[in-house]
């Protein structure tokens, strides 16, 4: 499609990154135009950091938005070129899939589709501000001084919004090294009242691979039992890369504490807070200081083998000091570096300020998705960006929104985190999260998200059928193990349901005696389903619990500071918040059952007639 | 007359004291408007309103100035107070009609009467006391026994609150361990959790060791046994009093008979039974029978007594297995004649005794005291409803099916810790269960 200047669109997005690539294909699949802007096209869905998806919690994240009929795990299998699998010897709940992408064939891939789409216009662009009229967004400005004209806008802007690059002594403005940041359109959001605030995030060194010794180095090779993101692949269409295992030193430490007087995270130049499960290599000097190594992992950026993502020393040191402390690590005495690390802060939109479509409570036909919104993380943007996109096209139709629960979906349990308690640090995914775990599996992804599946329609309708397919013979399998009986060596009978619960036996030494024409799929899902059953009956049962006082509604009007008993902090919270139910007001932060009960006795108290 | 002024919260007002003419009566002030009302009706120089938290002298008057009574009041500003709230009190003198005017001259100015369990469902209500506090007051109110009241003061304490408190930070702390375990499964150094998830099994237990269990109504000893064999000797020899009519006459006792007794610091029900197998043919005979077969089944502790005559055959029946085989009657035989028997009976757990005089009495007694450590734990412990011991039974389950589950499904582990936890919450009513909370302060007498 070519850019039709001075038209509108039913849609623009700012931003090409992994939120606003899934937002804007969402749009046009679902038959509206839409402009995708991006100040250099050539880093559409460019991978800032680490050249990886997947991982506890993201990568079941990306299984949901491939049920969803999203981009991320097609992309993520085509340019995947090391595999792993983690927690295989632990439940199939805490499971999960990490691959790494060629990060240059993964942007390629990316392009690509959004240039099939017929609907799309690739704009390379700066957006400067929006245009809004009366309560909504009618407009999106370019630096250009053109504005595109449209009735729904999404922002995802990553860490460019008003970004500012620090290496050491050394700062300035950048969303992404080499780039520059969004800063007029951090001053258009401010202008329009929205409440930013600052966070951080940071990256390591990127280093020449001729020039490390592997040799020395345990090498990891990608798992050879492939199980790709999406529903649809079997295998990975690349050959697999070997990653390599070193480690930090005491003589890395030294180096790192004898200069920490010239790290900006320590002579305080940032202000922005930095995510706690990914902190810098200083960080984990100081706050580890009885550690005498780090795991470093050597992970190829690309199939060409030429560049080492470092996975575990991102900082923001001076360039010298960077160069010191690698010299010190096994197999990287002699490395080259392609570029420096450098910490990175940009602005985000307190997300307690969305609606749960994304949509801004401010500016009626504003969807935010991504880092803007406080998370950090390609899944968490991706899966952002998806329902962003779908409750943009909601809003284009006049339709209900799109919104997952918290017991559907990990994108469900992720954005109503976002909007109800809001985040002061990078917001990552963790299985822990969900108050289901045992449900939110990644082996039943399409089961929990088939019904909004199916109103989005992003998916042909051939592989919703072939889904339902793998459903119908799930369950008739389930029925058979509930139905048919064994009589074990003792002489007693038992249905091989009761059987495969037991920990020592599994569906294989089943099949081997009765289900021999069961796909693999359907077998391994059926264990998960029979072992877990118990389990699942009492999560069940909790979340109907919860769900049932979590539904109570709060009445409007209620003056919180007279809840006898209640921290002035919780009442300051209740107050700004004004939670319609239980199940918002249980989310706020820091928010107690005793508290919750406070307020619940007062409710109580408030329908009890007088005088009584 | 008119309220003083609205509060945000109601005033409630209620005697404090037991029912009944007494020395003293208390009368309880809780809400906002507990200082301003007892400014109107107790005049005293100093005025207690003046010097919080401490009890002096006045006169309670009614509006016209007529004094009703010479009287003391104290009155503690909240927070820090009973139930967080302005509290007053006032120590009058204990006849139910005063105490009737002094609560209906405080409700003229704005109180009203409180209900069963307000008070302390208010201190719960402002977090001054958790939920085994809240029945820890219960169980003092409600002790009859030395031993009770020393267990309910124990876990008035915080020694217990303390422990679950510290049971729960514990879990969060595993929880925590076993969720980085799962999430970052790349870190090879994040410790087992193994040792650490028995240490928590173990300490449950020791909790559990150290709770005396309160009985909330006497604990049922059932004395039962062929007709005259002394059961109802047995009885008055045990209760230091004449509890039931004795004669040598087989079949006197025909009802059940029952008397408190206490027995070393504890208070047991001593039941008198019909003897079985007596008597047969007449309607009421088998009436008494049926009784007394009832009262087995229910018993806590059976004495099956028997005499000289059953020797070590008098068998017990097969209903309940909390049973003492006592052989009454001693007296009727010489020395070594006895000296041989008690061995006998020591072998096959049997205790002879003498209700006449006294022979063997005190063993009996302590045999009795050893089957009711066993049931509610030791005499020093502190003293826990079955809500907190079966609670912290079900945390001890749940602890050792997560260390089952560890190792292979360390996310169902995780599940049982959260099942745990949920345990833990209730036990201090951290939790949203108004039935349990219902059940609690339902069981409060007004005023309390």
């Amino acid at each position: 499609m070519t850019v039709p200047r001075g038209t509108g669109f039913d849609a623009v997005v700012i931003g090409a990154g992994h939120a606003g690539c899934e937002a804007a294909l969402a749009l046009c699949r679902r038959g509206h135009t839409c402009a995708l802007l991006n100040q250099d096209l050539r880093r559409i869905a460019w991978m800032s950091c680490n050249p990886a998806i997947g991982g506890l919690g993201k990568s079941h994240i990306v299984r949901e938005i491939d049920a969803l009929g999203g981009e991320m795990g097609r992309a993520a299998d085509a340019t995947a070129i090391h595999y792993r699998r983690l927690n295989e010897s632990k439940g199939p709940a805490v499971r999960a899939r990490r691959v790494q992408c060629d990060m240059v064939l993964y942007h390629h891939y990316m392009r690509r589709v959004l240039e099939r789409e017929k609907n799309l216009c690739l704009i390379e662009a700066e957006a400067t501000g929006l245009r809004v009229e009366g309560d909504r967004v009618v407009g999106v400005e370019l630096s250009s001084q053109e504005v595109l004209r449209c009735a729904v806008a999404v922002i995802t802007t990553g860490t460019f919004l008003r970004g500012m690059l620090f290496v050491g002594e050394e700062s300035g403005r950048g969303g992404r090294l080499g780039e520059p940041p969004a800063q007029d359109l951090a001053q258009g959001l401010a202008g329009l009242g929205f409440e930013l605030g600052r966070l951080k995030t940071g990256t390591p060194a990127r280093l020449r691979a001729s020039s490390i010794d592997f040799s020395r180095l345990e090498p990891q090779p990608s798992d050879p039992a492939q199980r790709p993101f999406s529903h649809e692949n079997e295998r990975f269409p690349l050959p697999q890369a070997v990653c390599h295992l070193t480690h930090t030193t005491q003589r890395t430490h030294d180096v790192i504490r004898a200069a920490l007087h010239r790290s900006p995270l320590y002579t305080g130049r940032i202000h922005g807070i930095g995510p706690r499960y990914c902190p810098s290599i200083e960080d984990k000097v100081v706050r580890f200081a009885s550690r005498h190594a780090h795991q470093v992992i050597l992970e190829p950026t690309g199939l060409d083998g030429k560049t080492i993502y470092p996975n575990g020393i991102s900082t923001s040191l001076p360039r010298d000091v960077q160069s010191e402390f690698i010299h010190t690590i096994p197999g990287l005495e002699s490395a080259e570096m392609e570029s420096y690390g450098y910490a990175v802060e940009y602005d985000y939109v307190n997300p307690t300020q969305l609606l749960p479509s994304l949509e801004t409570r401010r500016v009626k036909n504003l969807f935010l998705a991504g880092q803007i919104n406080g998370t950090s993380g390609y899944e968490e943007a991706a899966g952002q960006g998806l329902m962003a996109g779908l409750n943009a096209s909601a809003r284009l139709r006049g339709e209900a929104p799109f919104v997952l629960a918290r017991e559907q979906a990990y994108i469900g349990v992720m954005i109503d985190d976002l909007v109800t308690r809001g985040t002061r640090e990078p917001y990552r995914m963790f299985t822990a999260r969900a108050e289901h775990r045992l449900l939110l599996r990644e082996d039943n992804a399409w089961a929990r998200c088939a019904e909004l599946a199916r109103r989005a329609a992003l998916l042909d309708d051939e592989i919703v059928e072939r889904r339902q397919a793998t459903e119908r013979e799930l369950a008739a399998l389930v029925q058979r193990l509930d139905e048919t009986t064994t009589r074990l060596e003792g002489g007693e009978r038992m249905t091989l349901a009761r059987l495969l619960s037991r920990p020592e036996i599994g569906i294989r030494d089943v099949e081997a005696l009765f289900l021999r024409d069961y796909s693999a799929e359907a077998l391994e899902r059926a264990e998960v389903e029979v072992k877990y059953r118990g389990y699942i009956q009492r999560e069940i049962a909790r979340a109907k619990e919860l769900s049932s006082l979590a539904q109570r509604a709060i009445p409007a009007g209620i003056d919180f500071g007279s809840i006898p008993g209640l921290s002035r902090e919780l009442s300051e919270k209740l107050s700004s918040n004004k939670p319609s139910t239980f199940a918002e007001a249980s989310r706020i932060d820091g928010m107690t059952p005793a508290a919750l009960l406070r307020l619940s006795v007062f409710i109580d108290k408030m329908h009890v007639p007088r005088g009584t | 007359m008119e309220s003083i002024g609205p509060g945000t919260a109601e005033t409630i007002v209620a005697r404090a004291s037991g029912e009944g003419r007494a020395g003293v009566g208390v009368v309880r002030i809780s809400g906002p408007l507990a200082g301003p009302i007892l400014r109107r009706i107790f005049h005293a120089s100093p005025h207690p309103t003046r010097q919080p938290r401490r009890l002096l002298a006045g006169q309670v008057r009614e509006p016209g100035g007529e004094v009703l009574d010479q009287s003391l009041a104290v009155f503690m500003p909240g927070p820090r107070s009973f139930t967080g709230e302005d509290v007053a009190e006032i120590h009058c003198h204990g006849s139910p009609a005063l105490i009737r005017e002094i609560v209906k001259l405080t409700c003229s100015l704005g109180a009203r009467t409180a209900r069963a369990g307000e008070f302390i469902h208010r201190a719960f209500d402002n977090g001054k006391i958790d939920l085994q506090r809240v029945e820890a007051v219960l169980a003092l109110t409600e002790a009859r026994s030395p031993l009770d009241v020393r267990a309910a003061a124990r876990s008035l304490g915080t020694e217990l609150s303390d422990m679950i408190a510290g049971l729960r930070s514990a879990l969060a702390e595993q929880v925590a361990l076993l969720n980085a375990i799962i999430e970052f499964p790349d870190e090879p150094e994040v410790a087992a959790t193994r040792p650490n998830l028995e240490g928590l099994v173990r300490t449950v237990e020791g909790i559990r060791a150290r709770l005396r269990r309160v009985a909330t109504q006497g604990w049922r000893i059932v004395v039962a046994g062929r007709t005259n064999v002394g059961k109802s000797s047995l009885v008055n020899a045990l209760a230091h009093q004449r509890v039931s009519i004795v004669t040598d006459q087989a079949g006197t006792t025909r009802d059940a008979v029952g008397v408190d007794v206490e027995l070393e610091g504890a208070i047991v029900r001593l039941i008198d039974t019909a003897g079985v197998g007596g008597g047969e043919g007449s309607e009421a005979d088998r009436m008494a029978q049926q009784v007394s077969r009832e009262q087995i089944e229910n018993a806590d502790l059976l004495l099956w007594v028997g005499d000289e005559r059953g020797g070590t055959l008098d068998r017990p029946p097969d209903i309940t297995d909390r049973v003492l085989v006592v052989q009454n009657k001693a007296d009727l035989l010489d020395r070594e004649r006895r000296e041989r028997l008690e061995e006998q009976l020591a072998s096959c757990g049997r205790i002879l005794v003498s209700a006449k005089s006294g022979y063997g009495l005190s063993r009996l007694e302590s045999e009795i005291k050893r089957v009711m450590r066993d049931e509610f734990g030791p005499d020093d412990g502190i003293a826990a409803s079955d809500r907190v011991v079966f609670g912290l039974e079900r945390v001890c389950d749940a602890l050792r099916e997560a260390v089952r589950n560890l190792d292979a499904l360390p996310e169902l582990a995780l599940s049982d810790l959260a099942t745990a936890g949920e345990e833990v919450d209730a036990l201090l009513g951290k939790r949203q269960d108004q039935d349990v909370l219902a059940g609690i302060f339902d069981r409060f007498c007004i005023g309390k």
